[in-house]
């Protein structure tokens, strides 16, 4: 029987738990939440990498409304089958152009209006479906990616309550001191970065659960329809009409907007069931002083406006609802916003793949050492980006694409996994940080040979400067530290 | 103009804050004042910062700013702290024992992923739900009580997840959770 003298303290009971439950969530869901934090601070660039991909497509500062029309219609007339919806991107700073979508396809347009090519982005696209649904199909990928970020947040919490210095530790950092750096930069980036990692982690799992949770409450009050618990925020639609009539004025609305609301930025415009009766139009404009992703404007056929839905001057449910995608996305502050969530990423990347680090080398020290588990964990920590430029090579080449760059990836990482796991390879941090460097070279090398005119031209030149920093930042990491560090 | 002033006065109140919280945490004995001052003048720094922009998104550049300022100052600490001399650890000499979890373990840290994952989350659903019901049952305008929903779904899986992970008593943790369910299940029904 433990006498009081030998009981560990309450505290020192509560640490211990708190790790334990720390521990449990890490080992389970560790390496999936590691791929979207990697793929999530790619994701905030993914203007950027769409309009890297295609560097040769038409770029303009802004179309005239009857040019945006002319270019609308002749893709609308060009479709086989009668498309659902039809949208007008309009150029914004990260992605100056304007693009043409159906159900189908989605074109780029000129300036003047005349239609110039198809946009295809197959590594962004791939990427992106990678961050929203894990390449699983879209509603269960999207509610798996939100119970991530749920266990994102239950390590947050975890983490804290492990934590019982937070304050007296807040500034210890003991470098070159092997596992002790290891545990100071994974807690002071944990502390630091809790505002961002903590936002981001409950944004994306509301991004992610919102469909189950209305599912919940639509069975539970409203007869089953979804829609009657999402309208009030989002608006409803009118009544379908699947009638023949002309195409809804475009260039109409859109001068309206010009006229009424100078100081919104017009960002896309959707045109629901064009060509029948039941057709009508929405167009959506950003705020900028707001986090709100924008607010829907509504016009009928004949392109008189019908009102705003309210996500920027509603209900304060719609507007705190209508901010979650930006703050998730770091889509609301133009360029000196995304890199700080940039950093921030970087900075949670690093926070995941030295949590498990850390476990694994205490196992080590207490004589229950997982080798193979934790050099499966180093594959996946320099797998993932070495995978993620190995598709990028395959989409650049023009090769593969779609669900050939999936299964490029999910069978390399598994294979690389599998591999490292039972190979006693040395320093296989040290390589992963090759490789990766590695894949990003040839990635570019790929670039520049497809793309040998337009390189050094607006769209092509920062993503390729930002991947030849990383191998620069890669190359300097590895100056004067012994294997044993880097590992 | 005026909102240059609002930011350049957010910097500096940030870069106050830092500093007294980092005076406060040299000392020897915690000093309440410069803690307190440290965390007022980050409160300062995000009012400046809110005057630039919306009611929410002036805020948020200030909590962004205050973080890169306080990642800054931590750079700088880590680059400042001496290198401390590292143990010579011998990896190939002596052979690391590899211990396997037995049968029972396996088994526990199963039941443990099932108890985060899925009772947990079924929990925190039907909580949300029931929060929801009573809400709409009380005459709470829809897009509030919607959003209070949305936002305590994963806040209160999170919670219940950590708390299965943190209970060692299995039955305990367990009858908790299935406790958490039912009641919500039940309620739910009398609130339509």
């Amino acid at each position: 029987m433990e006498t009081p003298a030998h009981k560990p303290k309450q505290s020192a009971r509560r640490t211990a738990q708190s790790l334990e439950a720390h521990s449990l969530i890490a080992i389970v869901f560790g390496a999936l939440i590691y791929i979207l934090a990697v793929t999530g601070t790619l994701s905030v660039f993914n203007r950027d990498l769409q309009r890297w991909e295609q560097p040769d497509a038409p770029e303009m500062q802004s179309i005239g409304h009857q040019e945006a029309e002319k270019a609308a219609l002749a893709v609308f007339q060009s479709e086989e089958e009668p498309t659902t919806h039809l949208y007008i991107n309009f150029p914004q700073s990260d992605l100056p152009r304007t693009i043409i979508t159906t159900d189908t396809q989605a074109f780029f347009a000129n300036q003047d209006g005349s239609i110039a090519g198809k946009e295809t982005f197959p590594w962004t696209q791939f990427l992106l479906d990678l961050h929203y649904y894990l390449h699983m199909p879209h509603t269960l990928g999207l509610t798996v990616v939100g119970a991530l970020g749920v266990m994102l947040l239950g390590l947050s919490i975890s983490g804290l309550l492990a934590h019982p210095r937070i304050f007296r530790d807040a500034f210890t950092f003991r470098r070159g001191a092997g596992r002790l750096t290891k545990i100071d930069l994974h807690n002071r980036l944990s502390v630091w970065t809790l505002p961002f990692h903590f936002s981001n982690a409950l944004t994306g799992a509301i991004l992610g659960l919102a469909s189950v949770l209305a599912f919940a409450i639509a069975a539970a009050g409203f007869d089953n329809d979804t829609e009657a618990v999402f309208n009030p925020i989002f608006g409803d639609e009118p009544a379908v009409n699947e009638a023949v009539a002309p195409v809804a004025k475009i260039a109409k609305p859109l001068q309206y907007m010009a006229d009424k609301f100078p100081e919104l930025e017009v960002t896309y415009f959707i045109l629901h069931d064009p060509g029948t009766k039941g057709q009508h139009t929405q167009i959506v404009a950003e705020h900028p002083d707001r986090l709100i992703f924008g607010d829907y404007y509504m016009f009928d056929s004949d392109g008189n406006y019908k009102g705003n839905t309210g996500i920027s001057d509603g209900t304060a449910g719609q507007q705190i609802t209508g901010a979650v995608y930006n703050v998730h996305f770091g889509d609301w502050g133009g360029l000196p916003i995304k890199f700080a969530y940039l950093v921030f990423g970087i900075g949670l990347c690093v926070i995941v793949a030295s949590g498990l680090s850390i476990y694994f080398s205490k196992r080590r020290s207490n004589g229950r050492a997982a080798p193979r588990l934790e050099n499966a964990w180093t594959a996946v920590i320099w797998g993932t980006p070495v995978m993620l430029g190995t598709t990028l090579i395959a989409a650049l080449t023009g090769i593969v694409d779609g669900i050939g760059l999936v299964i490029v990836f999910w069978a390399g990482l598994v294979l690389t996994i599998a591999y490292c796991a039972f190979s006693p390879i040395q320093q296989l941090g040290r390589v992963g940080r090759y490789a990766t460097a590695l894949v990003l070279l040839a990635s570019l090398l790929t670039y520049a040979m497809r793309y040998s005119d337009d390189v050094l031209s607006p769209a092509g030149l920062p993503i390729s400067i930002a991947a030849l920093l990383a191998i620069l930042i890669f190359a300097i990491l590895d100056r004067g530290k012994s294997g044993a560090e880097i590992d | 103009m005026a909102d240059m002033i609002s930011s350049v006065l957010g910097l500096v109140f940030a870069t106050g804050g830092i500093v007294l919280l980092y005076l406060s945490w040299q000392r020897s004995k915690r000093s309440w004042a410069l803690v307190v001052g440290g965390w007022t003048f980050v409160v300062f720094s995000i009012f400046a910062w809110a005057q630039t922009s919306g009611i929410d998104k002036g805020p948020a550049k200030g909590i962004v700013a205050f973080i890169l300022l306080a990642l800054a100052a931590l750079s700088v600490r880590a680059f400042q702290s001496p290198t401390k001399k590292r143990r010579t650890i011998n990896r190939g000499a002596k052979p690391v024992p590899v211990q396997r979890a037995d049968k029972t373990l396996w088994m526990r840290r199963v039941y443990d992923v099932i108890l985060l994952t899925l009772l947990s989350g079924l929990a925190a659903l039907a909580f949300s739900t029931m929060t929801f019901m009573a809400g709409k049952a009380m005459g709470a305008e829809h897009t509030a009580n919607l959003t209070i929903s949305f936002f305590m779904l994963p806040i209160l899986w999170a919670i219940f997840a950590v708390m299965a992970g943190y209970v060692r008593q299995i039955l305990y943790k367990s009858a908790a959770l299935i406790g958490l369910i039912i009641i919500p299940s039940l309620v739910i029904p009398t609130l339509q």
